[in-house]
């Protein structure tokens, strides 16, 4: 989803259009579903890798409530085929998605409560795989990688000011640690809770799709991913895509976990590596 | 703990019925083996899908499908396997250990399609990063699940549909 955004930027931006606010709006509520649903994944994923699995599976369940919430929404469980070039390809169902997340955030908090309130996950939370400052800058860590080693760095913020204006709170925690990680995202989730809701109430009328002509040139598509910042380079030569070129967040990443692992014990690998969660596609591509 | 307990008696039990249905999703090409009924160990192979098919494999698990109920494992290696399951259009880098992998798996082996990518490419069909989807490569898969990915109650079914009949 966030890179099939980022493509469609790249296009639109090439095409020199502005797509309707309400498609606008849209493509934001869908981002922030799909950030929501990667966020509980990882939360319980962390979940069961401190061996906590009745935890992972409640997590699992809520997850599982979001996965068939798009499937109302979109006909998709992965919300695909609803980004096209110029808009979006279908309305969505706001009641639906009220009524689902209603009873989500209020599920959610309690196993936040329960993460945060629990020894046995804390223990195995606190100082394990640091990552300091100094390592993360030189890297140039991205997404809640380097919310957590205190560098805020979030496209949402930097380039759609006018569209998120305050919402996205320039949150970052010191410790780096793998409890930091899972904090920033439960920053992440409190504040796609609060955007889809916002962006529900302000949706304004209007068409949610722009018929576009097709013109050569190249620019770069940005988005925010789940993981962090994702770009596309595209040129377009004859009405064809000559030059792809497509960056995850991951790429970033990867080399960051050697510094991480340093000094922690061996059964703690898991649990770092699920909390950086690196895509292994994303580094080759 | 009392806590655990009282959502425990509170929510009840989230676990749904499946029963095996006939699906246009769900193409069965090979019965499976009948005395692999109830328990089938699977081992998963990716071959280079995007990872919604390896999203929903681990959705089978959660509460709402809890595939172990019908006696369908996963397992660490195609060595402890009856079943592999692929997913993705095959990239020239996994079709070695493809083979390798079915290769290793001990007699009768079964073989599951997951995906539209698995069969034929789909979506990468003529990429030149892929070598193609199963039918390219001359296996024929016992089940071929559909869907782009296939809903976790299809994949179940799925496999339940192929003891069948």
């Amino acid at each position: 989803m966030a890179h099939s955004l980022a493509f469609v930027k790249a296009v639109e931006k090439i095409c020199d259009i502005d797509i309707p606010p309400k498609a606008r709006y849209i493509r934001a509520i869908l981002l922030e579903l799909e950030r929501l649903m990667c966020n509980l994944n990882d939360f319980a994923f962390i979940f069961q890798d401190v061996g906590y699995s009745f935890g992972a599976q409640k997590v699992f369940a809520l997850k599982e409530m979001l996965m068939r919430l798009n499937e109302t929404l979109t006909g998709n469980r992965f919300n695909r085929n609803i980004i096209k070039i110029g808009g979006v390809s279908k309305e969505l169902d706001t009641n639906a998605i009220k009524e689902v997340l209603g009873l989500l955030e209020k599920e959610y908090l309690k196993y936040k409560k329960l993460f945060l309130n629990s020894s046995t996950v804390l223990e195995r939370t606190d100082t394990t795989g640091r990552i300091f400052y100094e390592t993360a800058k030189k890297h140039a860590a991205l997404g809640y990688v380097a919310k957590a080693s205190n560098i805020f760095f979030d496209t949402r913020a930097i380039l759609e000011k006018d569209l998120y204006g305050s919402l996205v709170k320039a949150f970052k925690l010191e410790q780096g640690d793998v409890s930091a990680r899972v904090k920033v995202r439960f920053n992440d989730i409190e504040e796609s809770f609060n955007i889809i809701k916002t962006f529900i109430e302000n949706m304004p009328l209007g068409d949610i799709a722009k018929n576009i002509e097709p013109k050569d040139g190249e620019a770069f598509g940005y988005e925010e991913g789940q993981r962090g910042n994702i770009t596309h380079f595209l040129r377009i030569e004859h009405g064809l895509i000559s030059r792809w070129k497509i960056r995850d967040p991951s790429f970033h990443n990867w080399p960051i976990i050697q510094k991480a692992v340093l000094g922690d014990i061996i059964a703690d690998f898991p649990l770092i590596n699920k909390s950086l969660n690196l895509s292994y596609a994303g580094n080759d591509l | 703990m009392l806590n655990i307990l009282k959502s425990f008696l509170k929510e009840g039990i989230k676990t749904e019925d499946i029963t095996p249905y006939n699906e246009q999703n769900i193409v069965i090409y090979k019965r499976l083996p009948k005395h692999l009924k109830g328990s089938l160990n699977i081992r998963h192979v990716d071959c280079g899908s995007c990872n919604a098919c390896e999203y929903e494999l681990t959705a089978l698990s959660n509460v709402f499908y809890d595939i172990e109920r019908f006696g369908i494992k996963f397992v660490a290696s195609p060595k402890h396997a009856d079943a592999l399951t692929i997913t993705g259009p095959i990239t020239r880098n996994m079709y070695k250990p493809l083979l390798d992998a079915i290769q290793n798996t001990p007699n009768p082996k079964v073989i599951i399609a997951i995906g539209d990518c698995s069969i034929d490419g789909g979506l990468f069909k003529g990429a030149y990063g892929i070598v193609g989807g199963l039918k390219d490569i001359n296996i024929e898969p016992h089940i071929l699940i559909r869907g782009c990915p296939p809903h976790p109650r299809d994949i179940i079914s799925g496999i339940l549909k192929g003891f069948e009949g």
